[in-house]
């Protein structure tokens, strides 16, 4: 009872965030609440908010994993000494997020944007070692490529007449925009080449990734090129380039995510590869079921972040997964909201993952502009998603290791099973829900029935996989050893792109500071200047001590000029 | 970078006489407590005995030690290490300070703190299991391209569609403007 009076005012916000995603489902207009702050000339500047349907639905998806965290913080981070900065942390990161979901306006915006940014640094850092500020540098430094790209598409937008890039329609616009805005949102999405921050972003406490990765900074990305539509559609050159680059990055997150041995890796990478979804889905012209699966893989994900940070808290801190195994045994509670999770992941019938997955697929089976290379690239994605998804499963949940294999009933407390339960209801009814009532949701799908089979066998072909590659890699230990290398560091991408950019720098810092600081500044500055003002006192000093005899030397001189003009003139 | 290379010789040249004494590292940053005064910048060795005792006063062995260029940038005796950041050092072995991964009386590099975990690693390429930089760069563009191909290749899923039927519609099979249907009152049924 004391348990639920404190945790009242945390289940009451779950609530009305999920009345919020209903309202907004039904929500069939959008209101603007504007109040001017500045008005010159013909330029003016609004604090705006939007909120329709999109942003309904997105708070108040917020707000339920928000809820459910920070009920979970109480039972995870129970033992920490500064749980009130951290908890402080984690609204304002919240309030970020929900900032930047509301205002549509690109100069405001940039404050919930930058917010994110700030704040998850923080949090990424919070255990304060070399490791976890490695990964908050490498974190804030490239969401700091996105706030240039946004500046840069305010001072574009400023040039067109206005910053409401939510609204507005693309008249006379300079394309380069539509790129600007894309590669915005792909460094907070983390697609290719930014995708190294996500895993590396892992070092951060287990509920705050469930936060990150789920619904908050890594939709962040998705949300801005879904609600600058207008302008990413206007150019052919963006969609196809978001197209190749999210395919690329759903490819590579879902082939290393196969291969990970990290257990929190395994699910970042798991949500690098969903979030290349949502984009290839916008950059195939479907915005809103991109959000629809924005949505729905916020709720599983957290769920499926929460369960993880069970299995690490309660097995002293182990995330290797070959460290973990029979788990379903030890703990019940936890493994069950895996399984939802799991299942709802790979895109079960009837969960969640199902109804917003599933249409993505048919719809762009649906395209006849889509090459079919394109198509199949996707479908191995998506193959590669149950693969992984099996792998979780058959190796922490059921697998036997000898090593970790204990029986005992672990104790799993209540903060922990609450927003268990909270998220279970969003993980399989959601999708159903949104699915039925809200209209931007509904398609109608024409499909052959060899198309609609071939979407239904995707999850037993990866566990085909799982069982067919896996097991026989294991006699080839070599192979084995190759392909891990190139697979742990992201087919290369983790290296490639965040050592030598680094590393040039620094030399090149190391040349300018010998050829300038060392050398011409020197030269010309303090040193050269030392060195002339010796040369001359020496000179000076030279005279001074030879006066007599350069006295005589002088007027003689004079005196020979003056004869030689009185005579010779 | 020929150039920059060129002023930086001549400026070195020019200089070498006029700068008499230069701080070891680059930043203002440096841990001061893990540096050693006896590490201070001298003059060059000039035969095999004074070399050993300069090896043996930055704790290596002989065949290890080997002085920076005299290019006027001040180093003096000081060995030439490689930069290997604190990332690429081996995390199974017992350090004397674990958190900088590196032991008491271990020669440090002059830019020692930018090479520390949450910094830089320059060598992060010579890592077991990694190819070198140059063929990471080539594997990694080959499979970009290829992918490339793959997703470009101009094959595609021709899934008939009707064109939308809207009132006044524009067909673009038949490239003329269409009427599709009209909203005209129903006739008056019969009584």
């Amino acid at each position: 009872m004391k348990l639920m009076s404190s945790n009242l005012p945390l289940l009451v916000l779950i609530c009305s965030g999920y009345l919020s995603i209903f309202t907004g489902s039904i929500l069939s207009s959008a209101y603007l609440l504007e109040v001017p702050v500045w008005d010159s000339h013909c330029l003016s500047f609004s604090f705006s908010i939007l909120a329709d349907n999109v942003s309904m639905i997105f708070v108040g998806t917020v707000l339920v994993i928000s809820g459910s965290v920070a009920t979970y913080c109480k039972w995870y981070m129970a033992s920490e000494t500064y749980y009130n900065r951290f908890m402080g942390l984690v609204w304002l990161f919240v309030l970020s997020m929900i900032f930047m979901i509301l205002v549509p306006n690109l100069v405001m915006l940039l404050i919930g944007w930058d917010g994110l940014g700030l704040t998850s640094f923080l949090l990424v850092a919070y255990y304060q070692n070399n490791k976890s500020l490695s990964a908050a540098m490498l974190t804030a430094l490239t969401n700091r490529i996105g706030d240039v790209l946004v500046l840069v598409s305010i001072s574009i937008l400023l040039n067109e007449g206005g910053w409401l890039v939510y609204s507005y329609y693309p008249v006379s616009m300079w394309s380069g925009l539509s790129v600007v805005v894309v590669l915005a949102g792909m460094t907070k999405s983390a697609q290719m080449p930014f995708c190294a921050w996500l895993p590396a972003a892992m070092a951060a406490p287990t509920p705050v990734s469930s936060l990150v990765h789920s619904s908050t900074l890594v939709t962040a990305g998705v949300y801005l090129v879904l609600r600058s539509f207008y302008v990413v559609s206007a150019n052919p050159l963006a969609t196809q380039m978001l197209m190749i680059l999210s395919l690329f990055t759903l490819v590579l997150a879902g082939s290393s995510a196969v291969f990970a041995f990290d257990l929190k890796k395994v699910i970042a990478l798991s949500t690098l590869s969903q979030l290349s979804l949502m984009m290839f889905s916008i950059s195939i012209l479907l915005p809103f079921v991109a959000f629809f699966h924005l949505v729905t893989h916020a709720v599983f994900k957290a769920l499926l972040f929460l369960g993880a940070g069970g299995v690490i808290h309660s097995n002293q801190s182990i995330q290797d997964i070959r460290g973990l195994s029979s788990l379903w045994q030890s703990l019940p509670v936890s493994m069950s909201a895996m399984s939802v999770a799991i299942v709802s992941l790979s895109g079960a019938p009837f969960m969640s993952g199902f109804y917003s997955k599933d249409l993505i697929i048919e719809l762009s089976m649906m395209d006849s502009s889509m090459t079919y290379g394109c198509y199949m690239l996707e479908l191995l994605g998506l193959i590669f998603t149950s693969f992984y998804s099996a792998r979780i499963v058959f190796s922490v949940m059921l697998g036997s290791n000898y090593i970790n294999c204990s029986t005992l009933r672990l104790f799993e407390h209540l903060n922990m099973q609450v927003p268990f339960l909270s998220l279970y209801v969003g993980a399989i009814f959601l999708g159903l829900s949104l699915g039925s009532t809200m209209e931007k949701f509904g398609y109608v799908v024409v499909l052959e029935s060899y198309e609609s089979l071939s979407i239904f066998l995707i999850p037993f072909v990866g566990l085909a996989m799982w069982w067919g590659v896996l097991t026989k890699l294991g006699f080839n230990p070599w192979s084995w050893t190759k392909m891990l290398s190139f697979f742990l560091s992201m087919w290369l991408v983790e290296s490639l792109t965040s050592h030598p950019g680094k590393t040039l720098f620094f030399k090149s810092s190391l040349m300018m500071y010998q050829t300038l600081d060392q050398g011409w500044l020197e030269l010309l500055g303090p040193q050269g200047v030392y060195a002339k003002l010796g040369q001359v006192s020496q000179l000076n000093e030279v005279v001074q001590s030879n006066y007599f005899t350069y006295q005589m030397v002088a007027w003689s001189l004079v005196t020979i000029a003056g004869l030689s003009l009185v005579v010779f003139m | 970078m020929a150039s920059f290379r060129g002023l930086r010789r001549a400026s070195s040249c020019i200089l070498s006489p006029v700068i008499r004494s230069r701080p070891l590292t680059t930043s203002l940053c440096l841990n001061g407590g893990n540096w050693n005064k006896d590490w201070a910048p001298a003059a060059l060795p000039k035969n095999e005995e004074e070399r050993a005792a300069k090896a043996k006063n930055y704790g290596m062995i002989p065949e290890d030690y080997k002085p920076m260029s005299n290019d006027g940038t001040g180093f003096g005796d000081y060995p030439d290490l490689p930069a290997i950041g604190a990332h690429s050092r081996s995390p199974w072995e017992h350090y004397d300070m674990p958190h900088l991964k590196r032991n008491y009386g271990e020669p440090m590099h002059p830019e020692f703190d930018a090479l520390s975990e949450d910094r830089l690693d320059p060598a992060f390429a010579t890592q077991p299991g990694y190819p070198p930089l140059w063929k990471q760069f080539l594997i990694l563009a080959t499979v970009f391209g290829v992918f490339t191909f793959i997703a470009t290749f101009p094959i595609y899923r021709f899934k008939p569609v009707m064109p939308k039927q809207y009132r006044h519609g524009y067909n673009t099979d038949a490239n003329v403007q269409m009427t599709h249907y009209t909203f005209e009152p129903a006739t008056e049924s019969s009584e």
